[in-house]
């Protein structure tokens, strides 16, 4: 089960994010995204879409992925709150996605995520799983 | 990458080139903010642009510098037209991210009683935070030409002067626009968010003119002691920001099949002339119009509202335009280089263009003095407006800082704010803010940025730019 966490960044936000395995991690990225985003409490998902990132290994990949699930949100007012992830190869991912509708009324922004970017961004293989540190524009 | 700066004088510091940088370095600041730029890992940034293809002179920053994707943001460089690159990251995400200021004939003390109606009605006219939709929506035809004219569509719609057009940078319109290099991303993001300041750092500002250090400038600008201005920071939206995230796509391929050498990924870039970097340069030429034409139509809304609340006309009112300036932006421009003229590609991301008495670009009203340089301070603290110099021409491409940069982390400015009420201490020091979002005041408080005073002090002794007035606000609205 993979695990996210806020660190500190001076104009920016940099998230860690571990995954069992790289399934997970990229889950967990999305997770990660999603409640930055809009706070803990996602809502429920109402439809499902089918989103597909490419990249040329894990690092373009995770950010093509990230960058997807952002304009989801910030071009069509989705959020993506459930990743199943159903192809995943160093040169692209599939997965079908749960979405909510963002609702002005009933739900709030809580960071203004405007970009996902490469900064410092390695995705580490290890015994401890799939792991990276990712900073977001805001 | 072990940085050993050489100090030049008591302005500037340069960082030698060594390497594959293929020109030096030269970092703008003072004693004390170079200390911070060093912590900050700036020069490393500021030494690896230098390593770029066909860059001219210097790798430089101004002294509001820190640390940014790719390129520093505070930095400046030109590439040669015919054998350098251009990079999105040399621009910024928020494409033209700039300033524009207007001046009116009122004094503080006639709007005093009017202020908190002034800022409410302002906040209601003009939306702004995260996601918010503008009261235009455009349509696809709209749209186009928005990106093709900028400031000019707003004035073809009603919404403000030519007059307005001549004291803004470029005339609000930028050549080169294609809005068929937008993709349909891009224009979607676009269509509703025409007339909205966004959030963030972005800000509608009333204020009054504190101090004034050129008497014959200030007045050429028309600007007055006490006068009431308004000052306006925002961008291209979430259009400028895809226009960006498509280009660092597709510049990442090109970089590799260059085979362009860079030491930061988010350098990517593709050469001046080649299909990717002439694309690249229409699509941000198209999401600088999108921001000029925004702040026009928020200039306009700004008269409607003041002409009403005051029950003012136009002609006693006088709000007109003193300038408008993009700092983030790539431009051609022609400068010298090594004793000859030649066409360059200077990127600015986070400096603004500072043009001296003379300059062929610099509007005609101002002529005689200079191109207005409007440094904004954060919600809560002083602004500048400057004038350029012949300095800066000769040295940075014609360029200067642009604001103040963050010290603290949101993270570290929202504990700070733990406990206190912001907007009560802002209002203890006679501001009043409106801000859409919930956490923003917080993350904007004064204390999470440099000092502004020091930034424009630094380039004055540099030569880059010269005071000619000092702003303070008095009523804000943000998102």
């Amino acid at each position: 089960m993979g695990s996210w966490e806020l660190l500190d960044h001076t104009a920016d936000v940099r998230l860690f994010v571990r995954g069992d395995d790289v399934s997970d991690f990229f889950r967990t990225a999305a997770v990660a995204l999603a409640e930055l985003m809009i706070g803990p409490t996602l809502p429920a998902a109402v439809e499902h879409v089918t989103v597909r990132a490419e990249g040329e290994g894990y690092e373009e990949l995770l950010v093509d992925w990230l960058r997807e699930l952002l304009y989801l949100f910030s071009g069509e007012g989705k959020i993506a709150v459930e990743h199943d992830i159903i192809e995943l190869d160093r040169a692209g991912l599939a997965a079908r996605c749960g979405c909510a509708a963002f609702d002005p009324e009933r739900m709030s922004v809580s960071t203004d995520i405007k970009a996902i970017t490469y900064h410092d961004l390695r995705v580490i293989e290890d015994d401890r799983g799939v792991s990276a540190h990712i900073v977001c524009d805001v | 990458m072990d940085i050993e700066l050489v100090q030049k004088d008591a302005y500037r510091w340069e960082v030698p080139r060594t390497g594959r940088m293929s020109v030096p370095g030269l970092i703008f600041s003072d004693d004390v903010m170079i200390e911070d730029i060093l912590r900050d890992r700036g020069p490393v940034q500021v030494a690896n642009v230098a390593t770029l293809p066909g860059i001219l002179t210097h790798s430089l920053a101004m002294p509001d510098m820190h640390w940014g994707y790719g390129f520093p943001i505070g930095g400046v460089a030109a590439f040669d037209k015919k054998n350098g690159v251009i990079s999105p990251g040399g621009v910024g995400y928020d494409i033209n991210c700039g300033v524009r200021l207007f001046r009116t004939e009122l004094e503080h003390g006639r709007i005093k009683k009017k202020l908190e109606e002034l800022v409410m009605e302002l906040f209601r006219a003009i939306p702004s935070g995260v996601g918010s939709k503008g009261r235009l929506r455009l349509s696809e035809k709209d749209e186009r030409n928005v990106l093709l004219k900028g400031a000019r569509w707003a004035v073809e719609q009603g919404m403000g002067s030519e007059e307005d057009l001549v004291r803004t940078e470029d005339g609000g319109t930028m050549e080169g626009a294609d809005p068929g290099f937008l993709s349909e991303r891009a224009l979607s993001r676009g269509r509703d968010q025409l007339g909205t300041l966004g959030s963030g750092n972005h800000f509608l500002e009333i204020g009054v003119v504190d101090e004034i250090y050129d008497d014959r400038i200030a007045r050429v600008f028309g600007l007055f002691e006490s006068g009431v201005v308004v000052q306006i920071h925002s961008g291209s939206r979430g259009l400028g920001y895809q226009v960006c995230d498509d280009s660092l796509k597709i510049m990442g391929r090109v970089t590799l099949r260059e085979g362009i050498d860079i030491p930061d990924r988010q350098l990517a870039c593709a050469p001046i002339t080649s299909s990717e970097g002439r694309e690249y340069f229409s699509a941000m030429a198209c999401a600088a119009n999108y921001a000029w034409a925004n702040r026009q139509a928020m200039l306009h809304w700004t008269r409607e509202v003041f002409m009403r609340v005051l029950s003012m006309s136009p002609v006693d009112l006088k709000m007109n335009m003193v300038y408008d300036v993009c700092h983030n932006i790539a431009k051609f421009e022609r400068h010298m280089v090594d004793g000859k003229e030649r066409e360059v590609c200077v990127h600015r991301k986070g400096a603004t263009r500072s043009l001296p008495s003379g300059h062929p670009l610099v509007p005609e009203p101002y002529r005689d003095v200079g191109q207005p340089i409007l440094i904004p301070g954060d919600m809560g603290t002083a602004s500048y407006v400057l004038a350029g110099t012949d300095v800066a021409l000769a040295e940075t491409f014609a360029s200067t800082c642009h604001g103040a940069g963050r010290v603290l982390s949101r993270k570290a400015a929202k504990q700070a704010a733990k406990g206190r009420a912001i907007a009560r201490e802002l209002e203890d020091q006679g501001i009043l803010v409106m801000a859409a979002g919930k956490s923003s005041l917080a993350e904007e408080m004064p204390e999470a940025y440099k000092d502004v005073d020091r930034v424009v002090a630094a380039v004055e002794g540099a030569g880059l730019s010269r005071k000619v007035a000092r702003l303070r606000p008095i009523g804000v609205i943000k998102g």
